[in-house]
């Protein structure tokens, strides 16, 4: 049977963790308000006059969080409301680039790292071996002294295919470099035949990789420019992914 | 609190947290505890520290309905069972996503497609969002992008209806896209 003393304790205890549980959080959802009328219920038959004024403090306080959870849910509804008349209006009015740039601003991406494992080195191993090494059965290679990145940069690639076009882009360049300082990628690779706007593209590659030219992208136009070496303060290089078609 | 964990356990969270040891990405805090052992909830609170601190990252914990919880006041039972995950948590640029390979069409579908279901109690039939798409994008993408969104987990099919998907209840805050904040 519960005493005076043991219904102030347990009066007291319950307006503790209900105090502590509303300072933790700004949430009212987050409170039973059900249990704390519950645990009520109970003690009410043992309250005294000396209990009465705690007892009256957790209603109180029950109250305030029911109050609290009225206008949350209000608030709520007409977030909601309010959302969905926005949502409407964004979708008749915004082009492309703009829905993009309004989802970028509330995209936060999962971060996470691909493991290699020993079926994806075996099949790796497998696609490689099949393969078959025409540069060395036709001999092209025998223009290059090192086999290495610099090596095939310096003498392979340039000597083997790309030194007319090398010099053709950098004579068109210096012309159109004259009028402006940027000058837009598809008009140098111009309309012609593939392998001639494949061959330039290689050759800007080519220039890019020794410094001799910036490419630079504007992801929301979605075009690619070129700049004299001299505008640029990045010494480290990028790659850039050019769609030459 | 992380001068209190050692550096070898923050480093081995990191690789937990980080790799991707199942389909789909992050890790139960019960394969956690396994791995980290019976403090593991302060050993990620640790790396989360170093995390936002240092690489622009952040730890989240999410529970069965893709709805985030916090590591820190969360009872233990809910975090075994919570997935845990780590985000990006810096504010990102168009040139961002493309480098993670998203071209401009996919992320104004995935824009528009969550615009639309946010309108429509976040159910939509598939006909009329591929007829929405075509108004913004290139008929010849909205297929594919369709599929790659499907199979990313973006937007998730339920009963021959398009509904918002698990990926982005996680990665996308809908108050921000929708401007009510």
């Amino acid at each position: 049977m519960n005493t005076g003393i043991g219904t102030y304790k347990k009066l007291k205890d319950l307006l503790n963790e209900l105090l502590v549980t509303l300072s933790k959080s700004s949430d009212p959802f987050k409170i039973d308000v059900n249990r704390y009328v519950k645990e009520l219920e109970k003690i009410f038959p043992y309250i005294d006059i000396q209990s009465l004024d705690i007892d009256s403090e957790i209603i109180y306080t029950l109250t305030d969080i029911v109050k609290k959870q009225k206008e949350w849910l209000k608030n709520k509804s007409f977030l909601f409301l309010l959302g969905s008349l926005i949502a409407l209006i964004k979708i008749a009015k915004m082009n492309s680039e703009d829905l993009a740039n309004e989802l970028t601003k509330a995209w936060k991406p999962i971060v996470s790292l691909e493991q290699i494992t020993f079926n994806e080195i075996l099949r790796g191993m497998n696609y490689m071996s099949q393969k078959k090494f025409i540069v060395f059965e036709e001999g092209i290679l025998k223009e290059v002294k090192d086999f290495n990145q610099d090596g095939l940069l310096k003498d392979f690639i340039k000597k083997t295919f790309l030194e007319e076009y090398i010099r053709k882009v950098e004579r068109h360049l210096s012309v159109l470099f004259k009028e402006k300082n940027i000058v837009e990628y598809g008009v140098l690779i111009g309309s012609g035949d593939f392998k001639e706007k494949y061959m330039r593209g290689l050759a800007l590659s080519y220039l890019a990789r020794e410094g001799r030219i910036i490419l630079y992208y504007d992801a929301i136009e979605e075009k690619v420019y070129i700049l004299k070496p001299e505008y640029s303060n990045n010494k480290e290089y990028e790659s850039i992914v050019i769609r030459v078609s | 609190m992380s001068s209190k964990v050692p550096l070898n356990k923050i480093r081995r969270a990191s690789r937990v947290l980080l790799f991707k040891s199942h389909t789909k990405p992050g890790i139960k805090g019960w394969e956690l505890r396994s791995q980290l052992g019976e403090k593991y909830i302060d050993i990620v609170l640790a790396t989360d520290k170093i995390f936002r601190e240092y690489l622009g990252l952040r730890i989240v914990a999410v529970n069965a309905d893709g709805r985030k919880i916090e590591i820190k006041n969360e009872n233990k039972n809910s975090l075994r069972k919570a997935t845990f995950l780590v985000l990006v948590d810096q504010p990102l640029t168009i040139r961002d996503l493309k480098t993670a390979g998203w071209r401009i069409d996919e992320i104004a579908s995935l824009s528009l497609i969550l615009l639309y279901l946010l309108s429509h109690n976040g159910v939509a039939n598939i006909n009329d969002l591929r007829n929405l798409l075509v108004s913004k994008i290139s008929n010849a993408r909205v297929n594919y992008i369709l599929s790659k969104l499907l199979r990313l987990g973006y937007i998730e099919e339920k009963d021959d209806k398009i509904i918002i998907g698990w990926r982005s209840k996680i990665e996308i805050d809908f108050e921000k896209l929708l401007g009510v904040v």
